[in-house]
């Protein structure tokens, strides 16, 4: 009897002892966990630098190339975002060379300062790869974008779906004033000769170059709304990037335009998706972003590895309609 | 372990239990106190940071106002004053580079080494371009140097910024990591404090239930239950060593009553034997006495002897004749019964004038007797066996006339008698060892009528329920005895 006594109070000391001790260590290691919480290495950084880096369309990019990056153990970092200052790109690509940045990926143009900046860091011993718009001229050593004669011809092909027999489609394409680039002007001939080489030739087609005023934040939105001001409205408005598409879709919502224009969008943002489901606007082209942004990642790394890259990639272009557009906003959300 | 803890004492059980339980309070506050650490640890560096950037950021204002300095004057003091704040602000740098990790923020502070190990380039390029007078030069180099102070000024800003909420982010979770810690920790230290109470109670309740239920033993011991059963122990300790001398104690204690139990009945055995020895013994002689002379025939004989002798005027003869038979006559009724005292006295007188004419009348008996006290009741055979003690004691041996007065009396409200004799005396020992019962006269039982002094003095005890019944009293040799009886 006594026996028992002791040996149910030895096993109750003995669970007692381990119970505290457990819950002590485990106290102990959980406020050690949170001190050893440690942010992942990286070995290499790769400065990114775009114009617009707020827009759904860069940000998706840099998710690609941050991802990419990732899971390289590069740091890719989008330059500017976390500066108090609002710097220009020159000044960005500076900081990127001063800072001694492993590599660059750049929103080029085809400026002189831009091919100037581009080989003082290839000078440096930056690689630079430009991105969805090149420096041709420069020491770049690849550039990763999206066809523009192969985009236009898709756009090519959509307003040739809106043509009805016996009748002129007047399209407006718009263009930035700014973009001394050839990309877009690639892109317009693409559209031209598609239209140019129409099977159909009882569909009549009036392309137009619209330019819009890109000088500052706010003028693109202003000059879209000056066109809907115009006696005359396109039957077909062709847009080239996501801003345009998102300003002429309010548009059209706003001067009570729907049915009456048609808008030919680009990218996938979420109103530009929510506007296809709604009618509003009749196709989108979307670019793989984010493969873009790995694409530039990879390239920037093989070069460094092993001293050479393709020169020229191009990223996967699809077309959103109404047709497929409800899968794209279920992946939207998924994200 | 078991075992090992049977064998210890008392005071080492309990010894080890504190010990025990003061251990497990120690390490879980250890313990609590690591975590503690371990977190405040986390807040100070949330703060280290940043501090180390504001060193560095004043530092590349003291390079930028000094190169600035000098250029505007070229003083000597200025130039050494800006060599010191580079040579500052380069060990800063070179110092702190050797840290930085390749986190995110250890890439922006990459960034800001970088351009400032740059700027410094730029900066000694600047003074250079100064002190040789080359005017544009230096201009643009200052202007070059300036635009990168701008930047690593922007990159220490955003980092701060970056840092600060970070850090922010970070303190939160932190501070309610401490919160929720603190609330455990507290209730880790309740479960400890209660766990420690209810072991300590339960362990210190197991080592003394054997000292209760040995206390429990005593108790039933105490109230004389000898035949309790012992639960045996194994235990080594002090405990353990009581209960088992206890127990050997009791079966001791219990041997020993039985064999003085055994020694008593043996004894009581023998004294029984030797009263049924005496009794029988006693019977024997009455009956042989009996069987010696039918008192009937003897009272009959001695009336037909009385009543011859009247018939022969023999008037002397049949008054003895008379008293002997009434002398028997009371001698075989009364002697174990109550009687009155003037039976006692009747009976003296038979006795008296028996001895008298036995012994041609020597014996001078004089009596004092008021007629209120002759109905009192006492035991019978109580004052002749005295009388006749004076008589042969106290008379025969001495020389000349025997004399005895007997005297009726009441002293302090108690009746008494008081018997006389002018006889030899007794001393002091003979008065002490018969009043003790002790007194055994070589005595011939057959002048005697059987009862002695001691029968009398039990007797009288008996029926008084007291021990002063009889007083005796003797001046000294030949100065007479006297013995005092109290009837009441």
């Amino acid at each position: 009897m006594r026996k028992k006594r002791y040996v149910g109070i030895s096993v109750i000391t003995g669970v007692f002892f381990l119970l505290t001790l457990g819950i002590g260590l485990a106290f102990f290691y959980n406020a050690r966990e949170l001190q050893q919480e440690q942010e992942k290495l990286y070995k290499a950084r790769y400065a990114m630098i775009v114009e617009d880096k707020k827009t759904p369309f860069w940000q998706s990019a840099y998710e690609g190339a941050r991802q990419e990056g990732a899971d390289r153990d590069i740091l890719v970092e989008l330059a500017g975002t976390e500066l108090s200052k609002d710097y220009s790109m020159a000044d960005l690509m500076r900081i990127a060379i001063y800072s001694k940045a492993d590599g660059i990926i750049l929103e080029a143009d085809e400026s002189r300062e831009m091919t100037n900046l581009i080989n003082e860091a290839v000078a440096q011993g930056i690689n630079v790869v430009t991105i969805y718009s090149d420096n041709a001229q420069s020491d770049r050593c690849s550039f990763v974008g999206v066809g523009g004669y192969k985009l236009g011809q898709e756009y090519g092909r959509e307003v040739l779906k809106c043509a009805v027999e016996g009748e002129i489609l007047k399209v407006a394409v718009l263009v930035n004033s700014t973009a001394n680039d050839t990309g877009q002007n690639i892109l317009y001939s693409g559209i031209q000769d598609t239209v140019d080489r129409r099977e159909n030739k009882e569909v009549q087609v009036e392309l137009s170059l619209v330019q819009v005023d890109n000088t500052n934040a706010f003028s693109v939105e202003e000059s879209i709304r000056d066109l809907f001001m115009e006696e005359e409205l396109p039957d077909v408005i062709v847009c080239l990037d996501e801003l345009n598409t998102t300003c002429t879709y309010q548009a059209v919502v706003d001067y009570n335009k729907v049915g009456l224009v048609k808008i030919l969008g680009y990218y996938e943002s979420d109103t530009i998706l929510k506007a296809i489901e709604r009618k509003v606007i009749g196709a989108t082209l979307t670019v793989n972003t984010e493969q873009m942004g790995r694409y530039c990642v990879k390239a920037l790394t093989e070069y460094r590895e092993i001293g050479t890259t393709s020169q020229y990639s191009t990223v996967d272009v699809k077309m959103i309609d109404s047709s497929n557009v409800s899968q794209y906003v279920v992946d939207a959300y998924a994200k | 372990m078991q075992s090992r803890m049977q064998n210890l004492s008392v005071q080492g059980k309990i010894t080890w239990i504190l010990i025990a339980s003061n251990l497990v309070i120690f390490i879980t506050i250890l313990l609590l106190f690591g975590g503690i650490n371990q977190i405040s640890g986390r807040i100070d560096a949330v703060y280290r940071e940043n501090l180390k950037l504001n060193e560095l950021s004043s530092a590349l204002f003291g390079v930028q106002d000094s190169m600035e300095a000098y250029l505007s004057a070229r003083t000597s003091d200025s130039l050494e004053e800006f060599f010191r704040n580079e040579q500052i602000f380069s060990d800063m740098i070179r110092e702190q580079e050797k840290n930085v990790t390749g986190t995110t923020f250890g890439y922006m502070e990459k960034s800001i080494y970088a351009m400032a190990s740059a700027y410094v380039e730029l900066v000694d390029q600047t003074i250079e371009a100064k002190r040789g007078r080359n005017v544009e030069k230096y201009r643009i180099r200052y202007e070059n140097a300036t635009q990168v102070f701008g930047y690593i000024q922007s990159y220490i800003e955003s980092l701060n910024q970056e840092r600060f909420e970070e850090n922010s982010k970070t303190y939160s979770v932190v501070l309610e990591r401490f919160r929720a810690f603190e609330t455990a920790g507290s209730w880790l230290m309740t479960f400890v404090l209660v766990g420690n109470i209810f072991i300590i109670v339960k362990l210190i309740g197991t080592i003394i239930s054997p000292l209760k239920q040995l206390a429990g033993y005593a108790d039933q011991v105490s109230a004389g239950n000898f035949e309790i059963e012992i639960t045996p122990t194994e235990s080594k300790d002090e405990i353990g060593v009581v209960t088992r001398a206890f127990q050997k104690m009791v079966v001791s204690i219990r041997q020993y009553i039985e064999k003085l139990r055994q020694s008593m009945e043996v004894e009581q055995e023998l004294k029984e034997k030797e009263l049924l020895m005496e009794t029988h013994l006693k019977d024997a002689k009455l009956k042989y006495l009996q069987a010696q002379i039918n008192p009937h025939f003897l009272f009959n004989t001695l009336n037909a002897a009385a009543q011859l002798s009247m018939l022969e005027e023999a008037d002397r003869t049949y008054d003895y004749l008379q008293n002997v038979a009434n002398f028997f006559r009371y001698n075989v009724k009364n002697a174990d019964e109550i009687v009155t005292l003037g039976q006692e006295l009747d009976l003296i007188d038979y006795y008296i004038y028996i001895l008298n004419v036995r012994f041609s009348g020597d014996i001078h008996y004089e009596k004092h007797a008021d007629e209120k006290y002759l109905m009192l009741n006492m035991p019978g055979m109580i004052l002749q066996p005295i009388v006749e003690n004076c008589v042969r004691h106290g008379i025969h041996e001495m020389e000349g006339d025997g004399k005895i007065w007997l005297t009726v009396g009441e002293k302090n409200g108690k009746v008494y008698v008081s018997i006389r004799d002018n006889g030899v005396g007794m001393s002091q020992d003979v008065i002490r060892k018969v009043l003790d019962g002790e007194w055994r006269p070589d005595e011939n039982v057959t002048n005697s009528n059987g009862v002695g002094m001691d029968n009398v003095i039990a007797r009288l005890r008996l029926y008084h329920k007291r021990d002063d019944v009889m007083e005796i009293h003797s001046a000294g040799e030949n100065l007479g005895t006297e013995f005092i009886v109290y009837v009441q």
